[in-house]
């Protein structure tokens, strides 16, 4: 019996392979059996206790209000589509935020960097003051803010289409008309044919050395040849907003909501904050030997920043930089306080008529997809650098 | 022995860890099951020794922290009587401070004795949440506009910004209120009370509804509350009343109990002041209710004989109670006249009657 | 900040003092002019119209009327003394550290021992007994310094100096925290004294258990922080290990753990151990919610702490492990002697920011009931119809007063990194 315990020749409590087995097999079976307790115990006691506990509910009419929403939606509407109407702002913020924080935090890193000292001295300070306060207290402030902005009828008024008040910003819109798709293809084309420029034209500008212009030259390539198609088959009526009703608030246009403002502005200064440090780091990080050399070779100031500095310094922002867009996302559940119907925000008014934890439970999966999605763009990031510089 | 045996070995391996993994499994959800859960609440608090109330501290006149970081409000006062009957001491409270979402959480899971957060009693919520006791104030939803507006009806508000704070069936009201009308409307919705009126007072919204105590309160609150006018539309009711967790007679009785004896003590002009005199006086029902002669069941639910003593003493009745926090020792009020006066038939003289607060015989 | 004049009068005047300062740093060509004037005007705008507001609009009866229970929440009146000797407790660790590294906690020490002076001095509603003990931190202060030896590579401050030599022997014999080990135990203690004398031990006259309920204030922000930032270090090792072990399983479950954390926002967790986590243990067996949130804050911080040190590993030049390797160690020894140690020094800075941060995040632990700094602010202006009008005071005093907090930890953790070299390397 006791040859069974030993393979080719070695005990088995010797054999590094079997011992590395053990040692999965119980941490797999610890594990495993935490999360089975858990959830058992969590399940009877749901039971025990007469939890509202299920998923049922979606399918009902939620008759909730929502203030906003990115896609038509009515209190008649199911849960589930009410959780898709605010998991849709919650996205709409997070992209526009994602975008404005990484723009202004990049001008501010920059500035940090910069020669003048009272340039470079508010940026710090900018620096300082917003990554120091908590975001729920910064968001308050926005808020009211946005609330000393003149009301709707007193509000500013920009060539009788853009309005700026206390109930938000509006803009005009466009509705789509019969010649959209097309126009939407040409468009299409248009931006490839911009992008394959870009690369030329930036490809000839680092084997020269001459500056040839590449991003105008891309523009000017995807704005002609859309603006061209849109006069040409006119696929978009514009929606100018307009007061109405006795209460004179705006109808028509594209909103954005004072809510929305508020939180837009709170989310975009203090995650930029913390962007304009990352910036500043790796700006720092690209050796002053690299911008000597390029200089040394002639390159003029905005080259070196373009073809020298950015790419490297952007392999040392990239990754941390990804992890701010989660935090910005993530950030973006502190809505509820300020009026903006977010994710969390809409969950928490559904907890009037559903079970509370399911809500949060799906609440919590969403969040986790997005921030998976960014984990997903980080790697392929890693994935390209690597590919690059191997 | 090769390569052939230490794929068995593993997969033998791999078997085995399964098989423990599903027998602990196994093994936990069995022995956990065989626990049955057994509350007896009143023998729990008293051991305890302390009462749990779920309530508020951001509601004036129902539960908010005064300057020496003490729960006061009407809300606090009940949660304190229900301790001093079965406690005797008013101050044995712990209040939690619960969010309006973790009210159905809270009350479900048992983990707190008593709900006293301005919660509407709703059929869904009696079944689901816990046993609703007692109403002990009737509220109702309304709506707040600026006077110059020139609104008279709440049936005018088509096209209008509501106001609205999050997370209560205020939100749900409104919306039933503007579908059934065909109204079109654009609500915005808060957390806090203050940022609402803010947003009301700067005009981001033109309408702010809440219930109307609140909004009484509020507008009395405001720089001109004679610019702001309340309409008359009341579009919801909100019988609000402190909720018990479900699966204990018992404790649902007894708190039933102390709430009656609130308004009866009301009802029979007993007060803080009074009650040792009454005590010893002639008046039957009187001394029945304050245990001096005869008895109302004290002995079958576990209290003293003598506990609605200690409660007027700690809280005085309901009108004391109501003064003291929402009348014009609070956020005043106006009772007379209103669905919180008493009963039409109370026998006091000096009560405000015509209202809807009852309680049953006590005897 | 600003430069001092130069003595030497021989450069021209353009080049040097002042005048030669802002040519070179704010004036140095015609677009770099404008945009300082440009600043200068929006900066001076800005700074009249807050102070305008702070000293003349403003009413802070809302902060001034309820300011014990901005910084400990609803902690018995009767216990205000137990937590005064918690801050003598503490400035004595901070004058050790004033002693020990004097760049990065002089300021820290005289930052906390100004406010000591003005709390306890400036006129207001306070015990005189709770005012002596206010003051009686600045000696404290002073008896860390004195407990602590001189470290060899500072030299000996003015003070010290003057002393001359008569003062040093009996500086010497009192220095008893001299070596590592003493200071960790010192620090030991008081962390120990600082926990009992908080919570309080049933049956000890004098020291009545509170309920750890009334915790709240800016208080329990700070001690959430700290023990979700020591507890969850442990616990982030062992995740960072595992993630990095080769064992598939043990791996697959930490990521897991870690990106599930991660990936979802710190209220939705909180919302879920309030209501889950209780079921999961037996029902007599309440746990308060102050340390269902201390775990709740502990989890989330470990998966980012696990993130940190697998960061911290990752750096570790190779060629240690390597090095390690043909001396003959295991992996595990390699593990644990040699990459852990090395990655640990990496990320003090991170941890000091991560520390930041959780602070900040605790101002969420509103979402479970608890009164922590921001939601008494919330709680003062809701609850009060007399200060519905003060939110922004409100709001402006809780924000400077994390300013100042995070501020002062993130230019501690600075002064680290140059101590250490981190960024250097």
């Amino acid at each position: 019996m006791t040859r069974l315990l030993y393979v080719q020749g070695v005990p088995i409590w010797r054999n590094v392979v079997a011992l590395r087995w053990i040692v999965q097999i119980v941490s797999a079976v610890v594990v495993l059996s935490t999360i089975a307790l858990f959830l058992l115990n969590v399940a009877r006691e749901i039971e025990a206790r007469d939890i509202p506990f299920g998923f049922t509910f979606v399918n009902r009419a939620a008759q909730i209000p929502i203030g906003e929403a990115v896609i038509p939606y009515q209190p008649s509407d199911s849960y589930w589509y009410g959780l898709v109407v605010a998991g849709l702002n919650t996205v709409r913020a997070s992209v526009l935020g994602v975008i404005l924080a990484t723009a202004i935090g990049i001008l501010v890193g920059v500035a940090r960097l910069s020669p003048n000292w009272l340039l470079s001295r508010i940026a710090l300070a900018y620096i300082e003051v917003f990554r120091n306060i908590p975001l729920i207290v910064q968001l308050l402030f926005w808020l009211t803010i946005v609330l000393t902005l003149p009301r709707v009828v007193e509000g500013y008024v920009i060539a009788d289409a853009i309005f700026i008040n206390n109930s938000g910003l509006f803009l005009p819109w466009f509705e789509a008309q019969a010649g959209f798709w097309p126009w939407a293809l040409i468009t299409a084309i248009g931006v490839a044919l911009a992008v394959y420029a870009f690369r030329r034209l930036s490809r000839r500008e680092i084997e020269t050395g001459q500056p040839s212009y590449p991003l105008l030259a891309a523009s000017v390539i995807a704005v002609g040849l859309s603006l061209v198609a849109l006069l040409i088959l006119g696929p978009l009526a514009i929606d100018i907003p307009q007061i109405e009703g006795r209460f004179g608030r705006l109808q028509g246009g594209a909103q954005l909501s004072g809510s929305f403002m508020a939180l837009l502005v709170g989310l975009v200064i203090y995650t930029s904050a913390f962007i304009a440090e990352i910036v500043r780091a790796g700006i720092q990080s690209v050796g002053k030997g690299q911008t000597e050399a390029a200089r040394s070779v002639g390159l003029s100031g905005m080259l070196t920043l373009r073809h020298v500095t950015f790419p490297q310094a952007l392999r040392v922002i990239i990754p941390p930089l990804i992890s701010q867009f989660l935090n910005l996302t993530k950030n973006s559940s502190l809505a509820a306080a300020i009026g903006y119907p977010d994710l969390v925000s809409v969950a928490n008014t559904m907890t009037q008529i559903a079970p509370a934890i399911s809500l949060f439970m799906i609440v919590m999966v969403s969040y986790l997809s997005m921030s998976l999605l960014y984990s997903l763009l980080g790697n392929l990031y890693n994935r390209m650098i690597r590919f690059k510089g191997a | 022995m090769g390569r052939l045996s230490r794929k068995y070995l593993k997969l033998g391996l791999v078997v085995v860890a399964l098989a423990l993994a599903i027998a602990a499994i196994a093994a936990c959800g069995e022995e956990e099951a065989e626990e049955t859960v057994v509350v007896n609440r009143l023998a729990a608090v008293k051991e305890r020794g302390t009462l749990i109330c779920a309530s508020r501290n951001d509601v004036p006149g129902y539960g908010s922290l005064d300057a020496a970081g003490r729960n006061v409000g009407f809300d606090i006062d009940l949660c304190r009587a229900v301790a001093t009957a079965v406690l005797g001491d008013p101050e044995a409270i712990q209040i939690n401070y619960i969010t309006a979402a973790e009210r159905g959480p809270t009350i479900q899971s048992g983990e707190v004795d008593l709900l006293v957060r301005t919660v509407t009693w709703t059929t869904s919520r009696d079944a689901q949440w816990g046993n609703y006791v007692h109403t002990t104030f009737y509220d109702g939803q309304g709506f707040m506009v600026p006077r110059n507006l020139g609104v008279s009806s709440a049936l005018e508000l088509g096209g209008a910004a509501v106001c609205v704070t999050a997370g209560t069936t205020t939100e749900l009201n409104m919306a039933d209120f503007f579908r059934q009308n065909n109204l079109e409307y654009n609500p915005q919705v808060f957390e806090d009370t203050d940022v609402v009126l803010e947003a009301y007072q700067e005009g981001q919204c033109d309408v702010f509804t809440n219930d109307r105590s609140q909004l009484a309160a509020l507008r009395s609150a405001l720089p001109n509350p004679q610019d702001h006018v309340i309409l008359p539309e009341t579009i919801s009711e909100e019988p609000l009343g402190p909720v018990v967790p479900h699966g204990d007679e018992q404790w649902f009785d007894i708190v039933k109990t102390v709430m009656s004896g609130l308004i009866y003590a009301e009802a029979y002009s007993i007060t803080s002041a009074n009650y040792a005199q009454v005590a010893g006086g002639d008046n039957v029902k009187a001394k029945r209710l304050l245990g001096t002669e005869g008895s109302f069941g004290q002995e079958t639910l576990g209290l003293s004989e003598t506990f609605m003593q200690d409660v007027l003493r700690a809280v005085g009745n309901y009108g004391e109670i109501y003064d003291r926090n929402l009348g014009p020792g609070g956020i005043d009020l106006p009772r007379e006249g209103g669905r919180n006066a008493l009963w039409a038939n109370a026998p006091c003289t000096d009560c405000p009657k015509g209202g809807q607060i009852y309680a049953p015989p006590l005897r | 900040m600003t430069a001092r004049a130069a003595p030497a009068p021989l450069p021209p005047a353009t080049t040097v003092g002042l005048l030669g300062w802002l040519r070179q740093n704010l004036f140095s060509s015609r677009g770099n002019g404008a945009v300082t004037v440009v600043l200068a005007v929006v900066l001076v705008w800005f700074v009249f119209n807050l102070g305008s507001w702070v000293f003349v609009e403003a009413d802070w009866t809302v902060i001034i009327s309820r300011a014990p229970l901005y910084i400990v929440g609803l902690y018995p009146y009767e216990g205000y003394w137990r937590l005064c000797i918690c801050l003598l407790l503490i400035s004595v660790l901070l004058g050790m550290a004033w002693r020990a590294w004097p760049n990065a906690a002089r300021r820290f020490a005289f930052g906390f021992g100004a406010v000591m002076l003005f709390v306890g001095v400036f006129p207001h509603e306070m015990a005189p007994d709770h005012r002596a003990l206010l003051l009686l931190n600045l000696p404290a202060i002073g008896l860390g310094y004195v407990l602590t030896p001189r470290p060899a590579d500072v030299s000996p401050g003015r003070l010290e100096a003057l002393a001359g030599s008569a003062l040093s022997p009996a500086l010497e014999r009192a220095a008893i925290f001299s070596t590592p080990r003493r200071k960790v135990i010192a620090a030991l203690v008081a962390l120990v004294l600082t926990m009992i004398l908080i919570l309080g031990i049933a049956g000890v006259p004098g020291l009545d258990p509170v309920n750890p309920q009334d915790l709240g204030g800016l208080m329990i922000n700070l001690l959430l922080a700290f023990f979700g930032i020591v507890c969850s270090l442990p616990i982030g090792i062992g995740l960072a290990l595992g993630r990095r072990s080769s064992l598939p399983i043990l791996k697959v479950a930490c990521v897991i753990f870690i990106e599930v954390i991660r990936g979802v926002p710190l209220i939705t967790l909180l919302f879920m151990s309030r209501h889950i986590l209780p079921l999961t243990f037996p029902e007599d067996l309440n746990i308060d919610r102050v340390y269902l949130a201390g775990i709740t804050i502990t989890i989330f911080s470990s998966a980012y702490m696990a993130e940190n040190v697998r960061g911290g590993m990752a750096a570790v030049h190779p060629g240690q492990a390597e090095a390690a390797r043909a001396l003959g160690l295991r992996d595990w020894q390699n593990t644990l002697l040699i990459t852990l140690p090395q990655g640990l020094r990496n990320i003090i800075p991170a941890i000091v920011g991560q520390f930041i941060s959780l602070f900040k995040d605790t101002s969420l632990v509103y979402f479970i009931g608890m009164l922590d700094l921001v939601e008494m602010g919330r709680v003062s202006v809701q609850g009060n119809q007399e200060f519905i009008d003060n939110g922004r005071e409100v709001y402006l005093f809780i924000a400077l007063v994390f300013w100042v907090f995070c501020f002062s930890m993130s230019f501690i953790s600075r002064r680290i990194e140059g101590v250490l070299g981190v960024g250097r390397r």
